[in-house]
């Protein structure tokens, strides 16, 4: 191997993130919601609350509960997937709802609860971290405190290469996957996982690799919420709904 | 007054009384007429790794609708017959009252009025797609989730599957018959593609009643409010197909009044699946 | 440090803690202050204090809005009330709500018979007065607080008002109850003023 640019499956290079982009507010019952695309990923997330928790007796005193759904829609995979939750997506539920429990300042809201309800249409390799990345926008369309934003990433090693964003077709193939979430500004990693094998140096470099190409899809969760700043200014504030014309 | 409200709560009385402001005097809260729907996005293929699909956007109700192929074992009654599976769940990120889970009944009746308009249509041939006879048929999924619900959930339905199967590519069940040692439901999507045919094009239209007002393409607060809704399906023979009394009660002129009405509005809609190019003819 | 009017997201730093105080949806992260929304920087120079405008503000109840509910449980003297409208501060339009949110109302004044004052079904009118223990204690002390709808005790009628203040008739069975009664009570007079309030509609 010289100087020539190592070229993975879909053409991509080894620093390339797929195409993406970010869309906040898609959803109108929804208190907040955004959609992401990444590739062939297609992840919307609603999000419901701050609202009192149910059953009363459950509730925490000093800080509110998250719930989070993570599923996947039957056409989302290549072979037709059952709409009952399987194992693995009880397991990313929790994950990404961790993850996300480190941003949100939850002691604002004790004895609520907030829902986060992820729904992968289309799936193609790493949708946790795109999952974990349209719900903190999300949460922000909202309006709930947020420490920080969370954005996430993936890196993984495909034939010897380490390299970032890892597709459906390289996760199959490849070495290894290493999906991480970070809080950008407190510089903190809130979500890590890896699966493969990988050596003490390509851990480096791969977690590297995720952590910037996280960076820049905060840059894109920044702009789908400046779009709706924005749209602030326009419409004179006056709580949400609709006036009764009564 | 207060007969009316006998039982009901203030904020109950509230959204009456809205309805009452608006449907009562024959008008709408978004501005439309009685008999109009709300525009209607449709757009195919959102779905790439389906066989068909579509997204609906009926105002601000979003259906995602995703057609799949497998190949399964024909029941035994039915040896020389596909087999079509509908379901259709409503996401929790649909309304502030969706649940995650299994589907409560309002929602398997949904999803049953929506797999009845499809199968009892005609739409699709089942005979057509019999690989081996007895053994190997082709099992047809229209799978579609409601991901933003602001009423008429099942005419968005209905337009979504139509769409996605009216769009979608089949494996060449020729080239399955030839391979198949080869074949099977891991590696049908890299099977050569057709296009799929449908045979009828069924619309269903539901109609709500507010006292002796009728509308169509009630919205989810609509809904709530009114006193009766049905659901027709009509073929493009002007045959009805599905019919189903989803809320309360209407007279018996009123039944074929607003059976008029259903089928004055599919033919609007088949208008519309045919301008766009979705179906022909 | 961040200017007036400009655009941010949760986490932005805006200022140091040396430089100014942290005011609204920001907060402090060592010796940084920095937003917790997505919003619009407002610097006041005069107080040196620097809040964001958010984009949204999620719906919670607060020491002096007013709420409409219903009373589902009687237990000692306190009432369960089911929230069903929230007013934020008492002015501005009724909010509907959509969740379910619960309070505890109290008697405005000391009581043998908790009877006399409200019964369960009774739709009130009350003011937060604490959040104390994450509870929402209602007041009803004052003539625009108190019970705006009520209902017989043996025939379920709705009671109408009666001749002396605080009693209320009813018009089917004549009996008379006492309430803690609001000067809005009845149906058409509390809904003519929740609609001269207006009313939001997040159904």
């Amino acid at each position: 191997m010289s100087k020539e640019e190592f070229i993975r499956v879909d053409g991509r290079k080894p620093d390339e993130l797929r195409k993406y982009s970010i869309n906040a507010g898609i959803l109108k019952n929804a208190d907040g919601s955004a959609e992401i695309r990444l590739g062939k990923n297609w992840i919307v997330v609603g999000v419901y609350g701050p609202k009192e928790h149910f059953p009363k007796f459950e509730a925490l005193q000093d800080r509110a509960i998250i719930n989070c759904r993570y599923h996947m829609a039957p056409y989302s995979t290549t072979e037709r997937k059952s709409p009952k939750p399987s194992r693995r997506e009880i397991e990313l539920s929790k994950v990404i709802r961790t993850a996300l429990e480190q941003a949100v300042i939850l002691e604002k809201f004790p004895e609520m609860s907030i829902d986060i309800f992820i729904e992968v249409l289309q799936a193609e390799g790493s949708t946790r971290v795109a999952s974990i990345t349209a719900a903190s926008v999300a949460l922000a369309e909202a309006g709930i405190p947020l420490r920080d934003m969370v954005v996430g990433c993936s890196a993984g090693k495909v034939s010897g290469k380490i390299v970032v964003d890892v597709g459906e077709e390289e996760d199959k193939e490849g070495e290894a996957d290493l999906p991480i979430a970070i809080m950008p500004n407190l510089k903190r990693v809130v979500l890590l996982q890896m699966d493969g094998k990988l050596t003490h140096e390509e851990f480096k470099e791969a977690f590297e690799k995720a952590l910037a190409g996280a960076l820049e899809l905060y840059e894109e969760q920044k702009r789908a919420l400046k779009g709706l700043i924005e749209k602030m200014s326009e419409i004179p504030s006056e709580g949400d709904g609709n006036e009764q014309g009564v | 007054m207060s007969k009316e409200y006998k039982g009901k709560t203030l904020s109950e009385i509230l959204r009456m009384e809205q309805a009452r402001n608006f449907l009562g005097k024959g008008m709408r809260e978004d501005g439309r007429e009685l008999t109009q729907y709300r525009p209607i996005d449709i757009k195919i293929g959102t779905i790439e790794k389906a066989f068909g699909s579509a997204t609906v956007y009926l105002g601000d109700t979003i259906v995602v609708t995703g057609v799949n192929f497998e190949i399964g074992t024909p029941f035994t009654d039915s040896p020389d017959s596909a087999i079509l599976l509908v379901e259709g769940e409503i996401l929790p990120t649909a309304s502030f009252e969706a649940e995650a889970g299994p589907p409560d009944e309002y929602e398997i009746e949904m999803s049953r009025v929506v797999d009845r308009s499809l199968r009892e249509s005609g739409i699709i041939d089942f005979k057509k797609y019999v690989i081996v006879p007895g053994e190997a048929v082709l099992k047809i999924f229209v799978d579609f989730n409601i991901l933003n619900d602001d009423g008429n959930i099942i005419d968005a339905a209905v337009i979504g599957a139509v769409a996605a199967l009216a769009t979608a590519e089949m494996p060449d069940l020729d080239y399955i018959r030839e391979n198949l040692e080869n074949v099977n439901n891991n590696n049908i999507k890299e099977v050569p593609r057709k296009p799929f045919q449908i045979e009828e094009v069924p619309i269903a239209n539901t109609i709500a009643m507010y006292g002796d007002k009728m509308f169509v393409d009630p919205t989810a607060s609509e809904e709530e409010v009114a006193d009766a809704l049905i659901t027709y399906t009509h073929l493009s023979t002007g045959e009805i197909c599905s019919i189903q009394l989803l809320k309360g009660s209407l007279s018996y002129e009123d039944v074929f009044k607003a059976l008029d009405l259903a089928y004055e509005k599919s033919v609007e809609i088949r208008n519309i699946l045919r301008e766009r190019g979705i179906i022909s003819g | 440090m961040k200017k007036d009017g400009e655009k941010v997201s949760p986490g932005d730093p805006l200022a140091l803690i040396e430089e100014f105080i942290g005011g609204r949806n920001t907060y402090i992260d060592d010796s940084v202050i920095r937003s917790s929304v997505a919003g619009v920087v407002k610097v006041d120079w005069k107080n040196r204090i620097i809040d964001v405008e958010p984009i949204k503000q999620p719906l919670t109840i607060d020491v002096g809005d007013e709420i409409l509910g219903k009373i589902f449980h009687i237990s000692g003297v306190f009432g369960y009330v089911e929230i069903e409208l929230v007013r934020k501060e008492g002015k501005g339009p009724w909010i509907l709500l959509r969740g379910k949110y619960t309070g505890v109302v109290y008697p405005p004044t000391r009581v043998t018979d908790v009877g006399s004052t409200y019964h369960v079904r009774d739709e009130i009118l009350a003011r937060v007065e604490s959040t104390l223990n994450r509870t929402l204690h209602l007041s009803i002390r004052g003539l625009r607080y108190g019970v705006v709808r009520a209902f017989c005790k043996t025939c379920r009628t709705e009671l109408v008002r009666g001749d002396e203040p605080g009693k209320l008739v009813c018009p089917t069975c004549r009996s008379i109850e006492t309430r803690k009664v609001s000067r809005l009570y009845g149906n058409t007079t509390i809904i003519k003023t929740l609609h001269k309030e207006k009313v939001l509609n997040t159904w």
